[in-house]
């Protein structure tokens, strides 16, 4: 590990080591997991990010490491009761997309460096890439918009990786417009990206060429109505990126889903076709006492 | 229960999830001394231990039975003699 590391790797490393004993291990087990793409890709990140503000560096840490200290516990629970604590979407929106503290300082940095840190979600991401990019360079996608944007991070690699696409980019949390103006700022991708803050609508004319939804499905009431609302906004062909998380009892999250077919089953309700799919696990269950949580990804077409 | 049951009774269940001999498990035995004991193999641990003891650690303990002395102490405390 120590001959591929690079400096502010290093340095998110040495500040999670410094405050989470328990989660020392993670760069290095990343590391060995996914070698210097990872590395290259991961010092990137935190470089255009943070900057050389490495306080910033440390708050986010710690932010880390309590979403992922919590999520543990909240997944030694649901391995004991195969449910999520009961919670509306008004509550949520309340403990959590409406906390402008919480959000900020501990919800939208954790879920950045997860974007590394996880490895089922560094799988996604990479699979995103090998499996959704190519789609919206096939159909010459000029448009696009991602639905619950969190922290901007699907937007960023969208737009980085496909030039001279628009996106816009909806969600109810001021604080995750906040982070996405700012992510996309530092990537000076800003200029091609609008923000909405509200449901998502069919904002071009026509419908948008393609459409991402990154993890909201599992953080609503009636998943089933946002994708019929998605499907309106968007064209006859149009690609879409549609994920979910499975047996994540993430404090906010309130649908449970426990399978893909239940997904899928919704995403071809909705008026979807699926075009490819892959179930990313946190880690591999060794009996059916375990849980994990995963990562249901979609590629799909609407019909 | 009585403490040398408890004591291979927890190497028992450390060799099996950390997947190594017991032999490796010293005195000394933590999160820095096993490789292979990184944060999910350790909750495996903690919920193997609770089932094993009929016990439950609470979210702070979990956090910091980081080595076999004081996973010993915390499940001593819990069990009865």
């Amino acid at each position: 590990m120590s001959d591929l590391i690079t400096p502010r790797v290093a340095a998110v490393s040495a500040a999670l080591a410094a405050r989470f004993p328990l989660l020392r291990k993670t760069v290095g087990a990343r590391v060995d997991e996914f070698g210097p793409a990872w590395v290259e890709r991961f010092e990137r990140e935190i470089e255009v990010y943070f900057g050389s503000d490495q306080a910033a560096v440390e708050r986010t840490v710690e932010g880390y490491g309590q979403f992922s200290i919590e999520a543990m516990m909240l997944q030694k629970r649901f391995t004991k009761t195969l449910s999520y604590a009961a919670m509306s979407y008004e509550e949520a929106v309340a403990e959590v997309y409406g906390n402008m503290d919480y959000m900020l300082g501990t919800y939208l940095p954790a879920l950045l460096l997860s974007h590394y840190l996880w490895p089922h979600h560094y799988r996604q991401l990479l699979w995103v890439h090998d499996h959704f990019v190519p789609e919206l360079r096939a159909v010459k996608a000029a448009t696009f918009c991602d639905v619950g944007i969190g922290t901007g991070f699907y937007s960023k690699e969208i737009l980085a990786a496909v030039p001279g696409i628009r996106g816009w980019g909806y969600d109810i949390s001021d604080a995750s417009i906040l982070h996405t103006g700012r992510l996309l700022d530092r990537w000076g991708l800003s200029e091609r990206y609008t923000l909405c803050r509200r449901e998502v609508a069919a904002e071009v004319e026509g419908g948008f060429d393609a459409f991402v939804s990154v993890e909201l499905l599992e953080h609503l009431e009636s998943p089933p109505d946002f994708l019929a609302a998605l499907r309106a906004s968007v064209r006859v062909g149009a690609p879409g990126l549609i994920t979910a998380a499975l047996d994540a009892p993430n404090r906010d999250h309130i649908y449970l889903y426990r399978d893909m077919e239940t997904v899928a089953a919704q995403l071809r309700g909705a008026g979807f076709a699926v075009v490819a799919e892959a179930n990313f696990p946190a880690y591999i269950i060794q009996s059916n006492q375990e849980t994990a949580p995963q990562a249901a990804c979609f590629v799909v077409r609407a019909v | 229960m009585d403490t040398i049951t408890i004591h291979n009774t927890i190497i028992e269940v450390m060799a099996a999830i950390l997947d190594v001999s017991r032999d490796q498990i010293g005195d000394d035995a933590s999160m820095d001394t096993i490789k292979a004991w990184d944060s999910l193999k350790h909750m495996k641990l903690v919920m193997t231990l609770e089932q094993e003891f009929g016990i439950e650690f609470d979210d702070q303990e979990v956090v910091d039975l980081l080595s076999l002395r004081l996973i010993e102490l915390a499940v001593r405390a819990k069990v009865p003699a």
